[in-house]
C-alpha cells in the first residue's frame, strides 16, 4: 500500500440560482379569427380559444444545490453526489380549465408554486488496477426525485395536463395541490360506507372523478449500472435499469376491455347477462340485470381503478460485445483500426406491469405541463433489437 | 489610406441599417394576426353584432323552441319539448355561446371605442352587451356578470354571480349610457368599414334601438307590483315612444342563402340547425288558422307565409312533445322554407311590432285601453307589412279586427298572440309565456306538451320555469354558482316571475 491510497481528489460545490421564465410567446392576447364555426360571423371574432392574460407575469424558480466530487485509490473510486431543492413561484400554467362564464375555456394563468427537490449520486469504481490486462469498470447512476405542487391558482386542487387525455377519458395526468404534480385523475365506482358498490339505474356501478390520492407517476427512485468489461481484444459493456416505485395508468388495457379484447373479459356469464353486486342508492341489493358487454363496455373499461398498476421495472437496456481486430492484420490490409460489434437493446425486463411496456410515455416530449410519462394509452413500446457493428479506420 | 474610409463607411452603415428599433424586444404582440385589443373598433363591430345574433340568440331560441311550441320533432318527447334529458343535465349551449362567443366582442368594442376616442361604438358594445345579458338572465336567473370577459384583465378561475335583479339594474345603465355616448363625438365613424350591418351608422336608428330594449326589459317587470323595481306603465310607454318608429327600424341580420354555413339563415335547409325545426307545431298552426279566436273561417294572411304546405297538403303543426311516425309525415307542415326559415331568411332581434304591442300591454295595463287598441293594430299592421301581405288583406284584416274585437273588446290575450306570431323564432316569447303563467286564456290553446317529464313535472300547472346552468360552469365553477338541481333549477322561477 503507497501513500497514493486513500483520498485522492475532493470538490465541495454549491450552487444558488433564481431563473425567470416569460410567458410564452403571444400569451398576452387574445387572437381573432374569422368563420370559427359554422354559426359564427365572416368578420373577425374574438374566437374563444386563443385567449391571452394581459396580466400575465414572469414566473421565477430558485434552486439551491450542494453536491460533492471525491474520488480515492488513484482515482480508481469516484463518487459525485449532488443534492437539490428547487421551488418555482408564481409559475405560469397553461391549458388551466375555466367555467366558460369567464369567456373561455383553457387559459393561461399565474399561481402555481412547485417544489422539486432530490439527490443524484454517480459513483465510478475501476475495480482492478490499470495494469492489469482484465479490466472492470462499474458507473451507478442513481436519482430520487419528488415534484411536490404546493400552490394552484384560486380554489383549484387539479391541475388538469389537457393533453393526456386517455381512451373515453377514464383518467388523465393531474397536477395534484398538496400532492404530485405527476398525478392522476379518473373514474372510480362509488361505494358506501360498507364498501358495497352503487349501482345506478342502469344496472351499473356509479361513477365518480376522484384524484387518486396514492398514484405517483414518477418513480420513488431510480438506478443505473453500466458495466464495462475488457480482455484483450473483447469487450464487453451493458447497461441495467432499475426503476421503482412509480405507477402507471394502462389506458390501452382499458381499451382493449372496452373492446372485449382484454383477458378480463372472459369472464363471461353462460347466457351473456349478470346482476353486477351492490346496492342502490337507498340501500337496496341490486336487481337490474345487464349484458356482460354492458358491463365491461358501460363500467369495467370506464373505472381507472382498473388500470392503475405498479409500474416499476428492472431492464437490461443494452449489451454490447466488441472485438477489435488486431494491428498485425490490419497493417497487411492498410487499415487503421477494425472493430466488430453486437448490440441487444432491451433484451429483457422483469416487471409486474401487464401492460405492454411499463416505460411507455405515450405523448412523448411534446406534451404541454407535465407530460404524459406513465400514461399508456394506445402508445407503442420500447422496441426491443440487435444491431451489427463492423467500424473501419484508415 | 482609402482602404480604411472604405471599411469604416461599410461597418457604420451595416451598424446603423441594422440597429434594433426599439421595438425589437416587443416580442408578446403579433404582426400578422390580429388581436383583440390591437384591431381598431371598426373592423370589429360587424363580428360582434353577428355572434350576438347568430350564435348567442340562435342557441338561445334553439333551446326554448319547443317549450315555446314554436316548433315541433319528429321524434317523441324531444328534450326541449318534454323537458327532458338535455335539458335535465344541463347539456344545451346559450351559456357558453353567450360568455365565450357574443359578449367577449362586446367587452372589446367597449374598451376599443374608449381607446380610440369613438364612443359610438362602446355605445354599440352596450347596447348589444344589455341585449345578451338581458337573453341570458331570462333564462337561467342569476348569472355572471363582472367576472365575464374583459380585455385588460386576466380570465377569472371563478367567475362571481350576481342576482337577476343586479342584471336587469346593469341592462338600465348599460343603455342609458349607450344613448348618451351616441350623442358624443366619435373619431371613427360606425360605418367606416361597411361593418354597422343593422343600422349602416345610423346613429338615430341604434338610439331607437335601446330604447327599444329599455322598453322591453321594463316590460317584463309586469309582477312587480311594491318597490324599486315596480312594474311602471308609464316608464314602458316613454322608452316604447322612443323606440323603433317603423319597419324600418327592425333589428336584423341578413343572411344571403349562399354556399357558406354561415351565410346562411340557422333553422333553413341549408343552415346549421336546420334539423331543429321538422316541423311547425300544432298550437302555432292552429293559431294562425284562428288568429282572433272567433271560432269563425278566418286564416291569418300570414299562415301560407310563414308555414310551408303539407306534402299532401294543406297546413297542419305537429303536437309539441309527441312526434311524427314516418308515414304521416307527410300529412304535416316542416319547418324548413317558411318566411322564416328559408336559406335567405333574416334573424330579427327586435322588431317595430314588438315594441308597438311592449306600448299596447302598457297602455292596457295603466288603463289606457284606447291607446293599448291603437298601438296593438300598428303592431299588427307592422307585422303584416314585415311579411309582404298585400296590401287589401291588411285593410282586411285590420277591419276584421275592428269588426270581432274593437277597442271595447279587446284584452291582454289578443296582444299577447299577435306579439307570439309576430316574434317566431325570437327567444322573447319565453319571457311572454312566463310572465302570464303559460295561460291558456291568455294563449288559447295552448296546453302542457306530450309526455311532459312527470318526475320533475307532475302536475298539470307545472311548466318550464328557468334552464339549467351548462354541465362545464357546474364542473368548474360549482361553489360560485346557485342550485343546479333539475328539480330546482328548472322549476324555479327568475326574478321577475315572482309576485312582489
Amino acid at each position: 500500500m503507497t501513500s497514493d491510497d486513500g483520498l485522492s481528489y475532493l470538490k465541495l460545490r454549491a450552487t444558488w440560482a433564481k431563473v425567470g421564465k416569460d410567458a410564452p410567446i403571444g400569451a398576452l392576447e387574445s387572437f381573432l379569427g374569422t368563420n370559427i364555426n359554422a354559426l359564427a360571423s365572416s368578420a373577425y371574432t374574438y374566437n374563444g380559444v386563443d385567449i391571452g392574460n394581459p396580466e400575465l407575469e414572469p414566473e421565477f424558480t430558485n434552486s439551491y444545490e450542494f453536491g460533492f466530487d471525491t474520488r480515492f485509490f488513484k482515482n480508481r473510486l469516484g463518487l459525485d453526489m449532488s443534492f437539490y431543492y428547487s421551488k418555482s413561484e408564481n409559475q405560469i400554467l397553461e391549458d388551466i380549465r375555466v367555467p366558460p362564464s369567464a369567456g373561455t375555456f383553457y387559459a393561461t394563468l399565474n399561481g402555481g408554486s412547485i417544489v422539486n427537490k432530490g439527490i443524484e449520486a454517480l459513483l465510478n469504481a475501476k475495480i482492478f488496477p490499470r495494469n492489469r490486462e482484465f479490466q472492470w469498470d462499474m458507473t451507478f447512476n442513481f436519482g430520487m426525485n419528488q415534484s411536490d405542487v404546493k400552490e394552484l391558482p384560486g380554489q383549484l386542487n387539479e391541475v388538469y395536463l389537457s393533453d393526456s387525455w386517455t381512451f373515453q377519458n377514464s383518467a388523465a395526468g393531474a397536477a395534484i395541490l398538496g400532492g404530485s404534480l405527476f398525478g392522476l385523475r379518473g373514474y372510480k365506482a362509488v361505494r358506501n360506507d360498507d364498501g358495497q358498490l352503487i349501482i345506478g339505474a342502469d344496472g351499473l356501478p356509479e361513477l365518480e372523478t376522484v384524484v387518486f390520492e396514492d398514484v405517483n407517476r414518477l418513480p420513488d427512485w431510480t438506478l443505473g449500472i453500466t458495466n464495462n468489461l475488457a480482455y484483450k481484444n473483447f469487450n464487453l459493456s451493458f447497461l441495467i435499469d432499475l426503476v421503482q416505485g412509480q405507477e402507471a395508468y394502462n389506458a390501452t388495457k382499458s381499451a382493449l376491455a372496452y373492446y372485449g379484447l382484454a383477458e378480463e373479459t372472459l369472464d363471461r356469464s353462460p347466457d351473456g347477462t349478470m346482476i353486477v353486486d351492490g346496492v342502490d342508492a337507498a340501500g337496496n341489493p341490486n336487481t337490474t340485470e345487464v349484458t356482460d358487454q354492458q358491463y365491461y363496455q358501460g363500467y369495467y373499461s370506464q373505472d381507472a381503478e382498473n388500470f392503475i398498476e405498479d409500474a416499476s421495472f428492472a431492464r437490461l437496456r443494452y449489451a454490447t460485445i466488441s472485438y477489435n481486430f488486431s494491428s498485425d492484420f490490419l497493417d497487411r490490409l492498410n487499415i487503421a483500426s477494425a472493430q466488430l460489434s453486437v448490440t441487444g437493446r432491451n433484451l429483457f425486463t422483469i416487471t409486474d406491469y401487464s401492460g405492454v411496456d411499463p416505460e411507455v410515455n405515450t405523448y412523448g416530449a411534446g406534451i404541454q405541463g407535465a407530460g404524459s410519462m406513465g400514461i399508456d394509452n394506445l402508445g407503442t413500446p420500447n422496441t426491443r433489437g440487435f444491431d451489427l457493428g463492423l467500424r473501419f479506420k484508415f | 489610406m482609402k482602404k480604411i474610409y472604405i471599411y469604416i463607411f461599410t461597418i457604420v452603415s451595416i451598424l446603423s441599417t441594422t440597429a434594433c428599433s426599439d421595438d425589437y424586444f416587443d416580442v408578446n404582440s403579433s404582426e400578422t394576426q390580429p388581436t383583440n385589443t390591437g384591431l381598431p373598433p371598426q373592423y370589429r363591430i360587424e363580428g360582434a353584432i353577428e355572434n350576438t345574433v347568430a350564435t348567442a340568440q340562435y342557441r338561445g331560441v334553439r333551446e326554448v323552441l319547443g317549450v315555446v311550441q314554436y316548433g315541433s320533432q319528429n321524434t317523441a318527447a324531444y328534450y326541449s319539448e318534454s323537458w327532458n334529458t338535455f335539458l335535465t343535465t344541463g347539456s344545451y349551449f346559450l351559456w357558453q355561446n353567450a360568455y365565450v362567443y357574443a359578449l367577449p366582442n362586446t367587452a372589446d368594442l367597449i374598451y376599443l371605442g374608449n381607446e380610440y376616442n369613438s364612443p359610438h361604438f362602446s355605445a354599440v358594445g352596450k347596447i348589444l352587451r344589455a341585449y345578451i345579458l338581458g337573453m341570458t338572465t331570462d333564462q337561467y336567473g342569476s348569472i355572471v356578470l363582472d367576472d365575464s370577459y374583459d380585455p385588460t384583465e386576466t380570465i377569472e378561475l371563478e367567475p362571481d354571480f350576481v342576482s337577476q335583479e343586479v342584471v336587469y339594474e346593469r341592462i338600465f345603465q348599460l343603455l342609458d349610457e349607450a344613448v348618451n355616448e351616441l350623442d358624443e363625438e366619435s373619431e371613427i365613424g360606425l360605418n367606416d368599414e361597411d361593418g354597422d350591418i343593422l343600422y349602416n351608422g345610423d346613429l338615430d336608428q341604434w338610439k331607437r334601438f335601446a330604447y327599444s330594449i329599455k322598453a322591453r326589459y321594463l316590460n317584463h317587470l309586469t309582477k312587480k307590483s311594491s318597490g324599486e323595481h315596480a312594474y311602471d306603465a308609464q316608464a314602458v310607454i316613454e322608452a316604447a315612444e322612443k323606440g323603433f318608429t317603423s319597419n324600418q327600424d327592425n333589428a336584423l341580420i341578413e343572411y344571403g342563402g349562399g354556399e357558406a354555413s354561415n351565410d346562411n339563415q340557422p333553422f333553413s335547409v341549408s343552415g346549421y340547425g336546420s334539423t331543429r325545426f321538422d316541423y311547425f307545431s300544432e298550437f302555432f298552426v292552429e293559431l294562425l288558422k284562428d288568429p282572433l279566436n272567433t271560432n269563425s273561417e278566418f286564416v291569418d294572411p300570414r299562415l301560407p307565409v310563414i308555414v310551408p304546405e303539407a306534402v299532401n297538403g294543406g297546413y297542419q303543426g305537429v303536437r309539441t312533445g309527441a312526434g311524427v311516425d314516418a308515414d304521416e309525415a307527410d300529412n304535416y307542415s316542416i319547418g324548413n322554407g317558411g318566411f322564416y326559415t328559408s336559406p335567405d331568411s333574416p334573424t330579427y332581434m327586435m322588431t317595430y311590432s314588438e315594441v308597438k304591442f311592449i306600448e299596447a300591454e302598457a297602455r292596457f295595463r295603466s288603463g289606457d285601453v284606447a291607446g293599448a287598441y291603437t298601438a296593438y293594430k300598428t303592431g299588427v299592421e307592422a307585422d303584416l307589412e314585415k311579411l309582404n301581405i298585400p296590401a287589401e288583406e291588411i285593410t282586411n284584416y285590420l277591419g276584421r279586427i275592428d269588426e270581432v274585437v274593437g277597442e271595447s273588446e279587446l284584452e291582454l290575450s289578443q296582444i299577447f298572440v299577435q306579439k307570439y306570431i309576430a316574434n317566431m323564432l325570437n327567444p322573447e316569447t319565453w319571457v311572454d309565456f312566463r310572465r302570464v303563467d303559460y295561460s291558456d286564456e291568455i294563449y288559447p290553446g295552448l296546453q302542457r306538451p306530450e309526455n311532459v317529464n312527470v318526475s320533475i313535472f307532475p302536475n298539470d300547472d307545472d311548466w318550464l320555469r328557468a334552464m339549467m346552468y351548462e354541465y362545464n360552469e357546474e364542473d368548474r365553477n360549482y361553489e360560485n354558482m346557485p342550485n343546479n338541481d333539475p328539480y330546482e333549477r328548472l322549476t324555479t322561477r327568475v326574478w321577475w316571475d315572482i309576485e312582489e
